[in-house]
C-alpha cells in the first residue's frame, strides 16, 4: 500500500508539473504546497521507484478494491419475484399413501385426517357433555365414563357399575364399537 | 424427598424422550425454564382433563413424558406417598383433578405397564394464526393428538381389521397354496437324467 500510494504521489507530481508550466507565472496555491510537502520526504527513494506502472498486473492490484461491488441496484419487484418464486412456493410431496378405509391421500407419517374429522367430531360432543359439571358445588369427574347413545336399550349394571352415564341424542355410528364386558 | 432417590426405584417410562430443545413459549411470561415448565404444566392439566387434546406436535412430544412419568407415580407409589402427593398437586393445580387422577386414571393403568397413552400425528394445518386490522395470518402448522389410554372416546385409528374371508385372500391363498403343490410334486418327481 506505501508502495502504491508513493506511485500515485510520484504521478500527482508530473500533473502538477505540467500544470506549473501553463501558469509559470504564479506560486503553487497552499494545497499543491501540501503535495509538494508530503513528496519530498521519500524524495530519497522516489528516484529508485519506476515512474509510471510497470505492468498490467500492478495496475488491476492497484484498483482490485473497485471489484467486489454490485454494479446494478435489484429491484422491489425483481426481489419479491425472487422470494416467493414458484420453486420456493410448490415443493413436491412424495410420501404420500392411501387411506384403506376411506381412500383419502395423506402422508405416510400421519393418520387419515378425513377418518379423523368424524372421531373428532364425535370426540367433541362427548366432551361437552363430560365437562358439563360444576366444579364450585363440589361436582368432581370422579368417576368413569359410559355412553350413551339415543335408542340403546339400558346397557347391563355390570358394564355400568359405578360408572357415569352419558347420555348422546343421536344413534350410535356404525363405527363407535360398544363397550362390552371383555375389556 | 430427593426426586433422584425417588426416580431410580421407578420402572422406565416407555416413551420416547426427546433431546432437541424446544421453544415452548407462552403469552404473558419471558421465555424461561419456567415459562418451559409453565407450558408443560398447561398441557398436562388440559390432558388430564379432557383425556385427548389436541397440540402442536412438538408441544405434545415434549409434554408425553411428563405425563407418563405422573400416570407412574400414581399407579406405583399411592395417593399417599409424599412425594406423589408434592408431584400432583404442582402438576394438576385444579384439585378437582388430583381427584379424578387417583380415582379414575390410575385405576386403570394398575395392571398395566407404561406406555398409558397415545400419541398422533396428523397431517400439517393451515390454521389461522392471528389477525391483525385488517389483515389475517394464516400459518402451516403440524398437529399432533395427545390421549390418554382407556378414554370412553371412539377410537383414532381403528383395530385391523381380519380380512382373511375376503375373496381376494381366499383366491390369493390358493393360488400359493396351489403353487407350492406344483413345486412339491416337481420335487418328488425324479429326474429321468439320474
Amino acid at each position: 500500500m506505501n508502495e502504491a500510494r508513493a506511485r500515485i504521489i510520484i504521478n500527482l507530481r508530473l500533473s502538477m508539473d505540467s500544470l506549473m508550466r501553463v501558469f509559470s507565472h504564479r506560486s503553487p496555491p497552499p494545497s499543491f504546497g501540501f503535495a509538494c510537502d508530503v513528496g519530498a520526504h521519500p524524495s530519497s527513494t522516489a528516484q529508485n521507484l519506476p515512474m509510471t506502472y510497470g505492468s498490467v498486473r500492478e495496475m488491476i492490484d492497484d484498483f482490485s478494491i473497485v471489484f467486489g461491488v454490485p454494479k446494478y441496484r435489484t429491484s422491489k419487484p425483481k426481489k419479491v419475484t425472487r422470494k416467493f418464486s414458484f420453486t420456493r412456493l410448490l415443493q413436491p410431496i412424495d410420501n404420500l399413501v392411501t387411506c384403506p378405509a376411506c381412500s383419502n391421500i395423506h402422508p405416510s407419517d400421519t393418520i387419515c385426517d378425513a377418518c379423523y374429522a368424524k372421531v373428532h367430531q364425535l370426540t367433541s360432543e362427548i366432551k361437552k357433555k363430560m365437562m358439563q359439571y360444576n366444579p364450585y358445588v363440589g361436582e368432581k369427574q370422579d368417576k368413569e365414563v359410559y355412553v350413551k347413545f339415543r335408542g340403546e336399550p339400558d346397557a347391563p349394571a355390570a358394564v355400568v357399575k359405578g360408572k357415569r352415564v352419558l347420555e348422546i341424542e343421536k344413534e350410535r355410528p356404525t363405527w363407535f364399537k360398544k363397550l362390552t364386558l371383555k375389556e | 424427598m430427593s426426586a433422584h432417590r425417588v426416580a431410580v426405584s421407578l420402572p422406565r417410562i416407555g416413551v420416547t424422550i426427546g433431546h432437541a430443545p424446544q421453544k415452548l413459549k407462552t403469552g404473558g411470561i419471558e421465555p424461561s425454564r419456567r415459562a418451559r415448565l409453565e407450558v408443560l404444566r398447561r398441557i398436562v392439566t388440559r390432558t388430564v382433563r379432557e383425556e385427548r387434546a389436541e397440540l402442536k406436535w412438538n408441544r405434545a412430544v415434549e409434554a408425553r413424558p411428563y405425563l407418563e412419568r405422573l400416570i407412574q407415580l400414581g399407579v406405583e407409589r399411592g395417593p399417599l406417598d409424599e412425594y406423589t402427593a408434592e408431584m400432583m398437586e404442582w402438576w394438576l393445580p385444579e384439585k378437582d383433578l388430583i381427584t379424578k387422577m387417583h380415582e379414575v386414571i390410575v385405576p386403570r393403568f394398575q395392571d398395566r405397564d407404561s406406555p398409558f397413552t397415545s400419541l398422533f400425528r396428523l397431517p400439517p394445518q393451515r390454521l389461522q394464526q392471528f389477525i391483525q386490522n385488517k389483515r389475517e395470518v394464516w400459518k402451516r402448522y403440524d398437529i399432533g393428538v395427545l390421549e390418554i389410554d382407556g378414554n370412553p372416546f371412539p377410537q383414532i385409528q381403528a383395530d385391523r381389521v381380519d380380512q382373511s374371508e375376503s375373496i381376494l385372500d381366499v383366491l390369493l391363498a390358493d393360488a400359493l397354496r396351489n403353487h407350492q403343490k406344483n413345486l412339491q410334486e416337481k420335487l418328488d418327481t425324479p429326474k429321468k437324467s439320474q
